[in-house]
Order: C-alpha cells, then structure tokens, then sequence
C-alpha cells in the first residue's frame, strides 16, 4: 500500500446539468506501483477518461469530486492550486487521443517543448535546445533540428502525437496518463506508437495509466488493466490473467464481441440492451439487464469488488460460474 | 458460362487538382493528387469484398466514385453489364437505386427535421416503389427487416443511439431494394458491443437479399470475419487483392503482412514480437518512384525504388503488386 506511486479511494464524480444529475464515477479504487502500466478500458460512458482528468483535477466545475486521491502519499484532492500546477506536468503528465486540440497551432514545436522546459526551471538556452533535440529524438521525429521549426499543422497525425509526447516528456513526469492515444491514428501508427510508449515507459521508469476502449491495445501494452462500466471497476487483473480466465459477465461478454479469426461470417455475439442511464443513482449490479448469468442476489445491492485469485478482483457475483473463455487465433 | 460479375470496375482513375498549395508549386510539385490510380476489381451477387488501406490511400474516394457522387477520370464502372459512367435519364435513376451508399456517421445524411418514417416514405416515394397508401406499412417492414421498434418511424433521428442510426441509415439503403451496398466505415463510430450487432445485421441482410456488399474500412479484424475477398489499397492502388481467409494465412504484400502484424491481438505480450511497418505513408502529391511502398519496405532493393510493380499472380493464387513476391526474399 504504501509504496503505491498513485493511490485513488472510492473516487465518485457526479455532473450537474441541466437535465439533473449524472452520476459518472461511482466509487473507483485504482492502485499504482511506480513503473506499472495500466489500461483503464471500457466502451463509450463508462468513465475513463473521467478518471484521468479526475486525477488532475481537471473536471470543469459543474463536477463534484469526492474520494481521496493520494499521489506518493500527498491527497491532490486537498491540494492547492500552485500545487496542482506543479504536479501537472513534473509529477504527471496528459496526452490526449487528439493532439491538434491540446498543441498550440500558432507557436511552433520548438517552442512549445521550450515552454515545458522553462516552467520545469531550466534556465539555460543552449541547454534547453540541447534538450529539446534530445527529446525530438527520443520520440522519433527524424531531422529533429529542422523540425523544432515547424507548426503544428506541418506535422502528420502520428508525428503530432510524437510531438506531444516530447513536450510531455519536457517535463520529467513519473507517471504519464494516455487518453486513447491512438485511436485516430492508422493502425500501422498505432503500433509504431504504443511500441514507443512502452520503450519509453520502462527506459525513463515511468508508470503508465492508458485508457482505450481496445482491448486489444491493453493486451500488448498494459501490464494490468481495469475494466470499467456505468462509472465502476468491474475487474482488476493482470493482463495474462485477464485474457485466459476473465472473471467477470461483462468482461467476458466483451471479449466475445471481438471479431476473432476461424469464426469467419458466423454471427459475432452481440451484448444486448444498452448500457444503463447515468442520470439516476445505480441499485444492484449496473450490467444485471444485460447478463446471461444474473442470479437474484445481482439484483440486492452493488456486488463489492473482491479478491478472488491472486492480484484478481472481480464484482460479479457469478464469477465462480462463468464458463471459461476460449480464444480462436 | 459464368454470368458477368454485378459490379466490375476497370483501371479506375480520379485524379483531384491540389488548390493552394504554393509552396508545393515552387517547389516543383505537380499539383495533382492521383487519388485512383487504376484500380480494378469486380463484386458477385451475395458477395463481401472488403476495401481494406490507411488514410489517403483512395478507399473512400473509391467509395464516392462508385456511386458517383464523384466524377471518375478514366476507367470504366460496369454494373450488371451496363457501362455506368455514360447512363442517363431513367437508367442512371435506376442503377442509384441498384447501388445505395451507407455512410459512417448516419446522422449526417439522415435529415434532421424528417421523422424516421419521412425519411424511409420519401425514398420509396421518389423511386415510386410505394402507393401512398402502402407506405406506412413498407416502412414498418424495413424497421424490422433492421430490428428497429415500428415506433421509430415517429421519431427523430436525434433521438436514437448511435447503433440505432446506423440500424435507420441501413434500412434507408434498402428501402429502394438495392443489390449492392457500398458501405464506407459503417460501424467506425461505434463502441465494440454495438459493431457486433450491426456487422451481424449486414451478414443476416446479406443472406436474407443476396446483397452484394463492398465493405470500405480500416479495421483488419472486420474484414477477416466479414469479407468473402479483400483489396488492400496504398496511395490510390491495389497492391493486393485476393480471398481473405488465404491473404490472412499467408499475405503476399510486405504492406498487407504489416497492416496484420500491426493489429492488436487479445494476445498478451505479441506485441514485442513484430517491427513495426517504417514511417509513415507519403505525400500523395509526389508519392516515391518505382514501388510506393518502398520506402517503408524492411525488404526494398534497387528495383523497387525504379520500376512500379504490376499487379500480377506472380506464381501464386492471387494478384500481388510486389517484384519479391514469389521470390525466397518475400518470406520474410
């Protein structure tokens, strides 16, 4: 416990609009070792990307925000401003599915990795060029000393999203929240950049929170990985455990859903139904509507997420009974 | 004495002039984008061939094409024998009625202001395959040909999830009893569950109305669980085209081998087994010389960085644009 780099207890995050309430995160609990990668991984709703900018405090103020959220043992939800700010960026940094919206289009690379530079406190020029360079190749942008000259938009998708990761990287974070990082990219991209990710990861010893809504991602990326759905966790595994013996109803129903090779235009399995409304408070467990393996007791309060093997937490009170899944490759 | 093909098309070229672009002029640049560089394949009744490549490599532009809502350049577009290109009148109306487009974000070409049921009735209305009187109940028909509630027809299009859309834009398509569908992206937009239940609608409509089908997308795992054949475009051209289940097992094309590898599997831990396809795709405005994957190709040799590759068997079973095709170097 105490060597836990990022330590959230029962987050909830509730919106107000103007429609009422909508209860988006209802009690996370999520524990991070330094130099772990974790994929936080659900469809549509189901509150990753919630979670992330809940970590930095980054929800507009119609969010109410409760639980504890302890980063190297420091409560950022009792943190203040300046504080946040420092740990923004130095302690962990953001890149988001769609670099165009957080890089600034009028300033150039250069410039925007020497921004990340000077608030980091360096103050020597030629050393903050040196460093921005250095990161430029770290990243894998060729000609990088051409390149600290461009815009933005000279850039290609994957390139951008290179880019980011440098400016990011300007930082020294300890930890690196990826929303969906690839998702807008080519899947040649995709894996040019997940594998960068990863190298980067485990060369400068950071950890790792991506959220995405492929699992298949989270398979060749992540070395644990929560499942989310309605604004819970519904599992928590080790990837090995989670795709050879999936553990919970809807964790199960996903992986199904996957087209998979040998099964060729055989009707895919379908989850039926919808995910549930989020504008009133959840009673019992969040995908009983939509379960082939409900029992009555699903229905009598939200199952607890427990320990039932080693590092495995499941909060399906049928996890004993799933069949097993079986992967056709 | 096999019956011609439904959909045949032959060394199709769209070519679209780059506006702008001075620093391109200067710089000695031609100014045109070949966006279909002669691209041929033919579709059969019942039939799914999959249009699979990245951005830019003309999949969608192939789309447009063949519903004409873009003008070829060169080629020839033949469906059920007739040449399309030069149809008019009565014979144009009907051949867009043969051939409807499913798009990937529905709600855009689904009218706002229109109730479902307005949407399908002015479809059937326009094509006059409807008595006023008939409508109601042939628009309740195409709701449960798509497993819509026959109340959709009473509601907007705001009102539906994304699944339920694409469930409307489809039962749109059908609505003037088409025989094939170009479906471009048609589930990109949705959550993984919901993909399932509309790539399942296509294989049962498919079967249900011999549809043929040609299935435009990025996502390799679809086209391996729906496609009968597949075509895999790069910058405008088809460097592989053959029966799916067989490119799968063994693709021909250093490209095609990359775009499977570069897949995420459900499979912990493969990923640090496969390099990663080079670089990136290059400007279509002055694509490389000779093969234009060479540049990104592990195997290029001095060849391929002069002569374009044809697309020929090559000694195998299906066409592959690569000159290591067929060679020991390929089996890389």
């Amino acid at each position: 416990m105490t060597d836990a780099l990022l330590d959230i207890r029962n987050l909830q995050v509730c919106f107000s609009t103007d429609n009422g309430p909508v209860f988006a995160l209802n009690g996370l609990d999520l524990s991070l070792r330094p130099g772990e990668t974790l994929g936080l991984v659900g469809e549509s709703g189901s509150g990753k990307s919630v979670t992330l900018r809940a970590i930095l405090r980054l929800l507009r103020a119609n969010a109410a925000v409760t639980g504890r959220i302890a980063w190297r043992g420091e409560d950022l939800m009792r943190a203040s401003k300046a504080r946040l700010q420092q740990v923004r960026g130095s302690g962990i940094g953001l890149i988001f599915q769609e670099p165009m919206s957080a890089l600034n289009p009028v300033l150039t690379i250069g410039q925007q990795i020497d921004e990340s530079l000077v608030a980091h406190g360096q103050r020597d020029r030629g050393a903050r060029r040196r460093r921005a360079l250095e990161l430029l190749d770290l990243v894998g942008i060729p000609a990088a000393a051409a390149r600290l000259e461009n815009y933005p938009h000279e850039f290609s998708g994957g390139m951008r999203q290179r880019a980011m990761i440098a400016i990011v990287l300007a930082a020294e974070p300890k930890l690196l929240l990826a929303d969906e990082p690839t998702t807008a990219l080519d899947v040649t991209i995709q894996d040019q950049i997940l594998k960068l990710l990863k190298r980067l990861v485990r060369d400068l010893g950071m950890a790792m929170i991506l959220v995405t809504h492929d699992l298949g991602v989270v398979a060749e990326t992540c070395d644990r990985v929560l499942v989310m759905y309605a604004g819970q966790v519904v599992e928590n595994a080790p990837v090995a455990r989670l795709f050879t013996h999936p553990r919970h109803a809807y964790t199960l129903a996903l992986l199904r859903s996957v087209p998979q090779g040998g099964t060729a235009r055989a009707p895919l399995q379908t989850i039926p139904g919808q995910p549930p409304r989020l504008d009133r408070p959840l009673e019992g467990c969040a995908f009983l509507p939509r379960c082939q393996y409900q029992e009555p007791a699903c229905s009598r309060g939200r199952p607890p997420l427990v320990e039932i093997g080693e590092n495995h937490l499941s909060a399906c009170l049928a996890a004993a009974k799933l069949p097993p899944w079986t992967q056709t490759a | 004495m096999t019956d011609p093909p439904l959909l045949e098309v032959d060394h199709l070229v769209k070519t679209f002039a780059q506006r702008g672009g001075m620093v391109q002029r200067i710089a000695g640049g031609t100014g045109l984008v070949r966006a279909l560089d002669g691209v041929s394949f033919t579709v059969g009744r019942g039939e799914t061939l999959a249009i699979v490549g990245e951005s830019g490599c003309g999949k969608s532009t192939l789309a447009r094409c063949l519903v004409r809502l873009h003008e070829p350049d060169g080629g020839a577009i033949r469906f059920e024998g007739a040449d399309v290109l030069r149809l008019t009148g009565t014979q144009r109306r009907q051949f867009n009625r043969r051939l409807q487009m499913i798009f990937q974000d529905p709600y855009g070409s689904l009218n706002p202001r229109m109730r479902v049921g307005e949407s399908l009735g002015e479809a059937l209305a326009v094509h006059h395959l409807a008595e006023a009187s008939q409508i109601p109940a042939r628009v309740a028909e195409l709701l449960e040909l798509v497993s819509l509630p026959a109340g959709a027809a009473l509601r907007y299009p705001h009102e539906f999830s994304g699944g339920q859309r694409q469930r409307i834009g489809i039962a749109r398509a059908l609505a003037v009893e088409p025989l094939c569908l170009v479906a471009d992206e048609p589930v990109s937009a949705l959550d993984v569950s919901v993909q399932a239940q509309i790539i399942n609608l296509f294989l049962e409509l498919q079967q249900r109305l011999d549809l043929a089908l040609v299935f435009i997308t990025h996502d390799l795992r679809l086209v391996r669980h729906i496609a009968h054949r597949m075509a895999v475009m790069y910058l405008g051209r088809i460097v592989e085209a053959g029966p799916t289940g067989a490119i799968f097992a063994a693709p021909r094309h250093p490209y095609t081998r990359g775009l499977i590898a570069a897949v995420p599997q459900l499979v912990p831990g493969r990923h640090d087994l496969n390099e990663a396809v080079l670089g990136e795709i290059p400007s279509p405005l002055s694509p490389p010389k000779g093969c234009t994957f060479h540049p990104r190709c592990r195997l290029a040799e001095e060849r391929c960085r002069c002569t374009p590759p044809r697309l020929d068997n090559r000694g195998g079973g299906w066409p592959v644009a690569c000159h290591l095709a067929g060679t020991e170097e390929a089996q890389g």
